[in-house]
C-alpha cells in the first residue's frame, strides 16, 4: 500500500501542485506521527488540496439525534484544521451497524466505548508515542510546570456550536472542582494534591499551570475515559455560577433546580457507561427537547447516543466529527453501533459463535477461547489471542474488621507464606491453557517496563509448601487444637473466604488458590458474587480476601499511582487498607494509622509523578517503588495470561491490537474511526 | 384545586369503586358481597404491603449505604457522618411505621411507588412499562398452558379407564375396529402427553432455553434479542400501508420463545390437575344418575363432571400467575429483556433496593389478589354452588 504513497510523492515532483489529494493507505502510512497528518501538512506533502466529502445518509443520521438542529453544510462542520487520517488498508465505504455487546449500562464492560471515544491526545499503536487527537499540538515549559496545548480552528460540537478552550477550563474550574457537582475530584487532575489552573487563553489555546513538575498530566488523557471538555453552551445555562435564573429555568423544565439539570445531563461522572438522560428520564428529554435544547449532551466522539433502555444502547455518526481520511471523506465510515446487553456468559459465547458481534474484546474470557476458535470458520469471524497487561492478583485486608486477623494479615511472614503456597504452575495449566507466565504483582506492567528485573518478577513465586509452612509458624498461625488446620495466635479458628467475581478472577484460579491455602493449614473457602457486589462489599470493607486484575502499564503509573498506595486503586481495582486510606484522607481524625512503609511508598511515588517517564532517574526511582511492593508483597500475583480478541471478518482497517487491556483505553490507539463494515472485509471501490 | 386532584387521583377512584359497590349493595345481596370481597382485598393488600416493607428491613444495609458506596465511585471520601446525613435526607432515620405509613399513603393517594435508590430515579419510572410486559408475558404464558391443558386434560382423564380395544359386542367387525384405532389413538396422544408434561415439570428452565439457542447457534440463525429485530424495531404498526403484518411477524418470532419456555412447566402442572379433577368428578354419583338418564358422549362430559372441574380451575388463576412470574426471570437471559422478575433479584440479591423490591412484591401481590377478587365475583355469579354457600340461598 506504501506503492500509493509513492505514487503520490511522484505526482508532486511531476509538479502537479494542485491535483486531487492521493489516498494514502497503508500500516505504514503517515506524516510527523503514524497514520496521522495535519491537513496543511498532507497538502504540502502531497502538493494537492484536500476536497471533502460526506456520509450520504448523514443527514437523515443528524434526523435522529432528538434535538439536534438542521445540518450545516459539510464545509462548516468540519474544523478549518481537520485531523486527516491514513488508513490502516484502504480508503472506507459508508454505512452499516456496528454490532457490539456488553453486560449492561455502567457495568464496566463496554469496551465499545473505546470505539466512539476521543481524547485531546492518544498513545499511537505502538503504545508509547503520545500524538495528536483533539488537540492539534502541545508545549511543555522547561520544568514541566505550564503545559499550553492547542486546539484545532473551527473544531464544532455535535450540535454545530464551536468547541473552544472554554469548553475545557469548564470541565475543570466549574464541574470537577465544583462541589454541587463533584464533591472531591479525582487525584490524577491534581497536582501536588491542589487544584491545577486551568485557563483559556483564547479559543484554541488552554493552559495548565501545576503546582509540581507534572510530565505525565498529558499522557493521562491518552489513557484515561474522562474527556477533558464538556459542552459550556448548553450546561452554563443551567449551571448557577453562569446564569442567576438557572434554578427558575430547571424548575420550569420539571426539575428541583439547576444543578439537578446539569448532573441529569452529566451524570456526575466522567464515565460514558453511565446512564444517558434518555434511559434516566425519557419524557424529561422530550420536555428539554421540546424547549430548544439536545436529549443529550453534544460530544465530540465519533458516534453519539440517540436510544438508551436497560436492553440496549444505540448509537449514530457524529455528523460534526473532526477527523478526515485522506481522500477527504469526513470520518467515521460506519453509520451506527448497536449494543446489546446480554449478562449471561453462555448466551454471550452462543451469541460470538453465531457471528452476530463484530467487535468483543472485554469480558471474553479465556476458557471460551477453544469454543470460538473451533467455530470461526461458521461464524465468519477470527480470534486472536493477546497478551493482558493486568493479571490476577489476590490480596489479605489489611484492615480487616476483625483486629486479631487483620494482625496476622499485616505480617509480612504470613503474606510472603500465602504467595509461595499458591502453586502457579498449576494454575497456568488449568486456568490459561499453559499459555501464561508465572509473575509476581511489581505494580508495573513486568513485561513492557523497561527497569522490571527478572528477580523482582520472580520473587516469592516459588512453589514451597514447607517454606510456606515454616513462614506461618513464624507468623503464629499454627494449629492450636491439633484438628490439622492452622488457627489464629489466640486459638480462634482462622478461616479465609474469598468472594470474588469472576469478571476479576476466573473460578479455577480461586478453586486452585483455595485448594494451595488449604493444603498448608489454612482453611479457604469460596463464594461467587457479582462484580457489583464484589466492589460494594470491597470498598465497604467487608471482605478479609480481595482478589481482581491488577496491574498497570508504566505510562499511565508515571501520571496516576494510586495503585501504589492507600487503598491501592479505584473502585473498581482491588483495593485493600481501606481504613488507611480513611486515616490519610480525613488527616488522621478516623480510620487506622498505616505502617512507616505506607509514608515511604508516598515519598517515592511523590517524586515519581514529577519525573518525565524513560528517564534515568525516572528508572531509578521506578525500580525502587518495584522493589518495595515485592517487598511488602501487600498484593500477590499470579499467571500474567492472555486474553481473546473477537472481531468479525466484515470488519475492515481493523488492526489487532497488541495487549488485550483496559489499559490504553481499549481500541483507542487502533483508531476505531476508520474502521468499516463489508461483507469480505475489503473496500469495494 | 388541579394540583390537588392529580395528587389524590387513585384515592378518587378507590373510594368512588368502593362507593358505587356499596350503594349498588344496598338492597342486592350480590353487590353486598361483591363490596365486602373488595374490602377484604384492599385489607389484604395493605397486610401484604406492611409484611413486604418490614422483610426488607431484615436486609443488611440500607439504601444510603448503597447510594454513598455508588457516590464513592465519583471519587469521594465517605465518613460515617456524610452516611448519617444521607439516612436523614432520605427519611430513613424515621420509625419502620412511620416510613410504611408515608410508603402507603403516597402509593393510595396518587399511586407513587416511591424512590429506587439504586436506579437512583422513581420506582414507577424505573418500572415503568417493564411491569406492564412482565404481566402480558405471565398472562401469555397463563393461556399457552390452558389452551393446550384443559382440552387434553379432559381427554387424558376421558381415555383413563378405557381399554385399548373397542370390545363392544353390539358393535360390527368394521366398528370394532374404527373404535380400536380411535381408542389407541386417544391412548397413545394421552401417553405422550403424560411424557411431555413429566418432562416439563421435571426439565429445569433454564436448560431448556439453553437448549432452544444452542439450536439457533447450530442452525445459523440470529438468536431473538429483544422483542423486535432492528429491521422492526423503529416500524411503526401501522403505516402508510396499514397494519405492518410484517412487524407481527418479527414479534412473534421473539416471543414464542420466552413464553414456550415459561409456558411449558405450567401446562405441565395444569394437565395433571385438570386430569385429576374431572378423573374425581367422573367417579361421582351424580355422573351416574345423568348416565342412567340416558345422557351420554360429549354432552354427559361437558354437562357434569367437566363443568364441576372447571370452577376450581378457574380459582386458582391468581396463584399460577404468581408461579408463572416467578419463572420470568428466565425471559430476561433467553432474549436479553430485563423484565420486573430480573430488577427483582437484582434490587433483593445486589443493590438491596428496598423500595424497588416493594413496589414489585407489591405489584405482583396486587395481581393475584385482584385476580382472586375478580374469580370470586366472577364464578358467585355463574357458579350456582358457590352463589349458594356465600350468598346462603
Amino acid at each position: 500500500m506504501s506503492k500509493l504513497f509513492i505514487a503520490g510523492a511522484m505526482a508532486l515532483m511531476a509538479g502537479n501542485a494542485l491535483a486531487a489529494c492521493p489516498a494514502v493507505t497503508g500500516p505504514d502510512a503517515g506524516g510527523a506521527y503514524p497514520h496521522l497528518f495535519e491537513k496543511a501538512e498532507f497538502e504540502s506533502k502531497q502538493g494537492c488540496t484536500l476536497s471533502f466529502s460526506e456520509n450520504p445518509a448523514i443527514s437523515q443520521l443528524n434526523s435522529r439525534i432528538a434535538g439536534n438542529p438542521k445540518l450545516l453544510p459539510l464545509a462548516q462542520r468540519l474544523p478549518q484544521e481537520p485531523l486527516v487520517i491514513a488508513p490502516y488498508q484502504s480508503i472506507g465505504v459508508y454505512g452499516g451497524v456496528l454490532k457490539g455487546i456488553s453486560k449492561a449500562t455502567e457495568s464496566g464492560t463496554s469496551d465499545l466505548l473505546s470505539v466512539r471515544h476521543v481524547n485531546l491526545v492518544r498513545f499511537s499503536d505502538d503504545l508509547a508515542t503520545v500524538v495528536p487527537n483533539v488537540a492539534k499540538s502541545w508545549e511543555w515549559n522547561a520544568d514541566f510546570t505550564v503545559l499550553k496545548v492547542n486546539l484545532r480552528k473551527g473544531h464544532k460540537w455535535s450540535d454545530g456550536v464551536p468547541f473552544t478552550a472554554a469548553d475545557i477550563a469548564f470541565w475543570y474550574n466549574n464541574m470537577l472542582m465544583d462541589s454541587h457537582v463533584i464533591e472531591k475530584p479525582k487525584d490524577r487532575f491534581l497536582s501536588a494534591g491542589k487544584p491545577v489552573k486551568v485557563e483559556a487563553l483564547n479559543d484554541t489555546t488552554v493552559q495548565f499551570t501545576m503546582n509540581e513538575p507534572a510530565p505525565g498530566y498529558l499522557d493521562n488523557f491518552a489513557q484515561d475515559y474522562a474527556q477533558p471538555f464538556l459542552p459550556k453552551h448548553l450546561l452554563e445555562k443551567f449551571h448557577p455560577a453562569f446564569n442567576k435564573d438557572a434554578d427558575t429555568l430547571a424548575k420550569s423544565l420539571g426539575f428541583d433546580d439547576g444543578y439537578a439539570l446539569v448532573n441529569f445531563y452529566y451524570g456526575q461522572s466522567d464515565w460514558k457507561d453511565i446512564p444517558t438522560p434518555l434511559l434516566k428520564d425519557k419524557a424529561a428529554t422530550e420536555r428539554l427537547v421540546k424547549a430548544g435544547y439536545t436529549a443529550v449532551m453534544p460530544t465530540l466522539e465519533s458516534h453519539l447516543v440517540v436510544e438508551d433502555t436497560l436492553e440496549k444502547r444505540h448509537l449514530v455518526a457524529n455528523p460534526y466529527f473532526f477527523q478526515v481520511d485522506t481522500a477527504g471523506n469526513q470520518l467515521p465510515y460506519i453509520n451506527e453501533i448497536n449494543e446489546v446487553y446480554i449478562g449471561d456468559e453462555d448466551i454471550q459465547t452462543a451469541k460470538l459463535i453465531s457471528g452476530e458481534v463484530d467487535y468483543k474484546a472485554q469480558a471474553v474470557n479465556l476458557p471460551q477461547a477453544p469454543v470460538l476458535l473451533e467455530n470461526k470458520g461458521q461464524g465468519k469471524y477470527d480470534v486472536a489471542l493477546r497478551p493482558t497487561i493486568a493479571q490476577t492478583t489476590f490480596a489479605f485486608n489489611l484492615t480487616d474488621k476483625d483486629v486479631e486477623k487483620r494482625a496476622v494479615f499485616n505480617d509480612v511472614n504470613f503474606r510472603r507464606a500465602m504467595s509461595v503456597a499458591m502453586d502457579r504452575n498449576q494454575i497456568n495449566e488449568i486456568a490459561y491453557f499453559g499459555l501464561g507466565t508465572p509473575t509476581q504483582y511489581t505494580g508495573f506492567d513486568a513485561d513492557t517496563t523497561p527497569f522490571i528485573t527478572e528477580k523482582q518478577k520472580n520473587s516469592w513465586i516459588q512453589f514451597d509448601q514447607k517454606l510456606a509452612a515454616e513462614l506461618l509458624d513464624k507468623a503464629g498461625v499454627v494449629d492450636k487444637d491439633g484438628d490439622g488446620l492452622r488457627d489464629l495466635p489466640s486459638g480462634k479458628k482462622f478461616e479465609l473466604n474469598i468472594q470474588y467475581a469472576t469478571q476479576g478472577t476466573p473460578s479455577e484460579v480461586v478453586e486452585i488458590v483455595a485448594k494451595s491455602w488449604s493444603d498448608v493449614g489454612v482453611k479457604t473457602t469460596i463464594k461467587e458474587v457479582t462484580s457489583d457486589e464484589y466492589r460494594n462489599s470491597q470498598t465497604a470493607n467487608d471482605l478479609s480476601v480481595l482478589s481482581w486484575v491488577m496491574g498497570r502499564p508504566l505510562a499511565n503509573i508515571a501520571s496516576n499511582t494510586e495503585t501504589l498506595v492507600p487503598p491501592y486503586g479505584s473502585f473498581f481495582d482491588l483495593r485493600t487498607g481501606m481504613l488507611w486510606s480513611q486515616y490519610l484522607d480525613t488527616n488522621g481524625a478516623e480510620g487506622v494509622a498505616p505502617p512507616a512503609t505506607v509514608a515511604e511508598m508516598k515519598k517515592l511515588t511523590d517524586r515519581f509523578v514529577t519525573l518525565k517517564a524513560g528517564t534515568e532517574e525516572s528508572n531509578k526511582v521506578g525500580s525502587q517503588i518495584a522493589d518495595k511492593v515485592v517487598d511488602d508483597l501487600f498484593i500477590l500475583g499470579t499467571v500474567k495470561a492472555v486474553s481473546p480478541v473477537y472481531r468479525s471478518n466484515a470488519l475492515a482497517n481493523f488492526e489487532v491490537p497488541k495487549t488485550s487491556s483496559y489499559e490504553f483505553y481499549r481500541m483507542y490507539p487502533y483508531l476505531p474511526s476508520q474502521w468499516f463494515l463489508s461483507t469480505d472485509g475489503v473496500a469495494k471501490q | 384545586m388541579m394540583q390537588f386532584l392529580s395528587d389524590t387521583w387513585l384515592l378518587w377512584i378507590l373510594l368512588s369503586v368502593g362507593g358505587l359497590l356499596w350503594w349498588s349493595g344496598r338492597d342486592s345481596q350480590y353487590f353486598n358481597y361483591v363490596f365486602n370481597r373488595y374490602l377484604l382485598a384492599l385489607a389484604t393488600l395493605l397486610l401484604v404491603s406492611g409484611i413486604v416493607f418490614s422483610l426488607m428491613e431484615v436486609l443488611p444495609g440500607d439504601c444510603a449505604e448503597k447510594y454513598m458506596a455508588y457516590k464513592n465511585t465519583q471519587g469521594e471520601t465517605i465518613t460515617q457522618a456524610d452516611i448519617q446525613a444521607e439516612r436523614v435526607r432520605m427519611g430513613l432515620d424515621k420509625s419502620l411505621p412511620e416510613r410504611w405509613g408515608r410508603w402507603v399513603t403516597n402509593l393510595t393517594l396518587r399511586g407513587d411507588l416511591g424512590f429506587s435508590c439504586a436506579k437512583r430515579q422513581s420506582v414507577n419510572l424505573a418500572l415503568g412499562n417493564r411491569f406492564w410486559m412482565s404481566f402480558m408475558f405471565c398472562i401469555a404464558g397463563l393461556v399457552f398452558a390452558y389452551l393446550i391443558a384443559v382440552p387434553f386434560g379432559i381427554l387424558s382423564a376421558f381415555t383413563i379407564n378405557k381399554s385399548w380395544t373397542d370390545k363392544n359386542p353390539q358393535h360390527s367387525k368394521a366398528e370394532q375396529l374404527l373404535g380400536t384405532v380411535i381408542l389407541s389413538l386417544q391412548k397413545v396422544v394421552d401417553l405422550l402427553l403424560r411424557i411431555i408434561s413429566y418432562l416439563g415439570l421435571a426439565l429445569p428452565n433454564f436448560l431448556l432455553a439453553l437448549t432452544i439457542i444452542l439450536l439457533y447457534v447450530f442452525a445459523g440463525e440470529p438468536m431473538p434479542t429483544g422483542l423486535f429485530s432492528d429491521q422492526w424495531a423503529n416500524v411503526p404498526w401501522f403505516g402508510v400501508d396499514g397494519f405492518s403484518t410484517g412487524k407481527l411477524y418479527d414479534f412473534l418470532g421473539h416471543i414464542w420463545l420466552p413464553i414456550f419456555v415459561i409456558g411449558w412447566s405450567a401446562t405441565a402442572l395444569q394437565l395433571q390437575t385438570v386430569r385429576a379433577l374431572v378423573v374425581d368428578e367422573s367417579n361421582k354419583l351424580y355422573v351416574d344418575a345423568a348416565r342412567a338418564r340416558g345422557v351420554d358422549g360429549i354432552a354427559l362430559w361437558a354437562g357434569y363432571p367437566v363443568r364441576h372441574s372447571i370452577s376450581p380451575l378457574f380459582n386458582s388463576i391468581g396463584f399460577d400467575f404468581q408461579r408463572v412470574f416467578n419463572d420470568l426471570p428466565i425471559v430476561a437471559i433467553v432474549i436479553g429483556l430485563t423484565d420486573s422478575a430480573a430488577l427483582l433479584i437484582e434490587a433483593l440479591s445486589m443493590t438491596n433496593d428496598q423500595e424497588l423490591a416493594a413496589g414489585i412484591l407489591f405489584l405482583v401481590a396486587l395481581v393475584v389478589i385482584s385476580m382472586n377478587f375478580i374469580t370470586d365475583v366472577v364464578l358467585a355469579a355463574i357458579d350456582p354452588r358457590v352463589r349458594k354457600s356465600v350468598l346462603g340461598n
